[in-house]
């Protein structure tokens, strides 16, 4: 990927994560700020190890272009992340801190699935596909505008597995641009906590192709 | 090494694209499946065995890059190959598939999803070859790790958040 695209990403992204972040701060009513933000490309086959490993359990909230064109953008924020943030975002205390890691895992994902006595409650899970929304609709607007093409996201998608299997998804898609995969680690703080997660965009052949020939 | 099958000693790992086999004793494993779909050949009498992490049914123009590790339908014959190289008997191979999920649970949408249409080849490809397959755990919406036993043949899978059984 040319470094002028790399910028234009990371210039997008950003922007999309302050929307988000405003956006938050209305639904919410808490105010919530990036501590920290970088943009890097990675290649497929190491997404996994930067999140922790194949075998990791994490929670993912997907955005997929409609069409051929665009790719998908995915968040990951790790299992005790994704339950701090969602505190952060709800005010509700919980008792994560004394889970250990194999009953954080049983429980997000029964809540993911809709069972026990935490199914990850529809505010919850707003909160999490409000931060997919936000960040992804945003990003893929700007995208929009600088390629001419049309990137019109499906509504987000919440998943909780294995980190090998998120990955699975774009590294399946054969539209997905098999060398460019875009990461941005991000660190967001609120009066009561801070949170750490990580968008991943998979741009489709299509729009490197746009892009890389100066839009349209 | 993506598509190169390697001689395994104890724990080796089959990546994404992967091949691994191994004789005598120790154990491969594949962390993380989703949509993929492990391949697991064995000849227990030979103590010989092989996974093939494969990631797609087969080679389109927008993947001719990658790796024949990568294709179901070319990864397939290859992994036999390498068994057979290493003292399986062709008419003792069985197989065993795990994977194939629809992680985002778009196969309602009505195209079949990846997971499937790579479980679909994986039978196929096996078919054609004449390797039965003894146990499948395979669809559904949840992602898979596995782990084969070369010296048994015994596969070991677990989904995230629930418990290990066997193949």
């Amino acid at each position: 990927m040319k470094a002028e695209n790399l910028d234009l990403f990371a210039d997008l992204i950003g922007r999309a994560f302050t929307h988000a972040m405003l956006g938050f701060a209305q639904i919410t009513g808490k105010k919530m700020e990036i501590k920290s933000f970088s943009v890097r490309t990675t290649q497929p086959l190491e997404v996994s190890q930067l999140l922790g490993g194949p075998d990791q359990v994490a929670v993912g909230v997907y955005l997929v272009t409609e069409g051929s064109a665009g790719g998908y953008v995915l968040l990951v924020f790790d299992p005790r992340v994704a339950r701090a943030f969602v505190e952060m975002l709800t005010g509700d205390a919980g008792d994560g801190g004394k889970q250990s890691d194999e009953e954080i895992e049983r429980q997000l994902i029964d809540m993911a699935n809709g069972q026990g006595s935490e199914a990850l409650g529809d505010f919850q899970r707003s909160a999490l596909e409000e931060m997919g929304n936000i960040t992804g609709s945003l990003l893929l607007t700007g995208l929009a505008d600088v390629s001419d093409m049309a990137l019109v996201p499906t509504p987000p998608r919440v998943v909780v597995d294995l980190v090998g299997a998120l990955v699975d998804v774009l590294a399946t898609d054969p539209q997905l641009s098999d060398d460019a995969v875009l990461v941005a680690d991000a660190a967001f703080s609120t009066s009561s906590g801070e949170a750490t997660g990580t968008l991943l965009f998979v741009p489709s052949n299509e729009l490197v192709g746009a892009l890389e020939g100066g839009g349209s | 090494m993506t598509g190169e099958a390697r001689v395994c000693r104890k724990v080796r790992s089959a990546g994404l694209g992967e091949l691994c086999v191994a004789r005598a004793e120790g154990l491969i494993e594949v962390h993380g499946l989703g949509s993929c779909v492990a391949v697991c050949i064995t000849d227990v009498e030979a103590a010989v065995a092989g996974v093939a992490h494969t990631v797609l049914p087969s080679r389109t123009s927008s993947t001719s890059k990658a790796g024949s590790g990568r294709f179901v339908d070319e990864a397939v014959p290859l992994l036999l190959r390498r068994v057979e190289r290493l003292g399986a008997d062709p008419g003792r191979l069985v197989a065993r598939l795990v994977g194939g999920a629809d992680i985002l649970s778009l196969n309602g949408a009505g195209a079949s999803s990846i997971g499937e249409r790579n479980i679909e080849a994986a039978r196929a490809t096996l078919d054609e070859r004449g390797v039965p397959i003894a146990a499948e755990d395979v669809g559904g919406t949840r992602g898979r790790r596995l782990t084969l036993d070369v010296a048994t043949g015994l596969v070991t899978v677990r989904m995230a958040g629930g418990v290990s059984y066997e193949l």
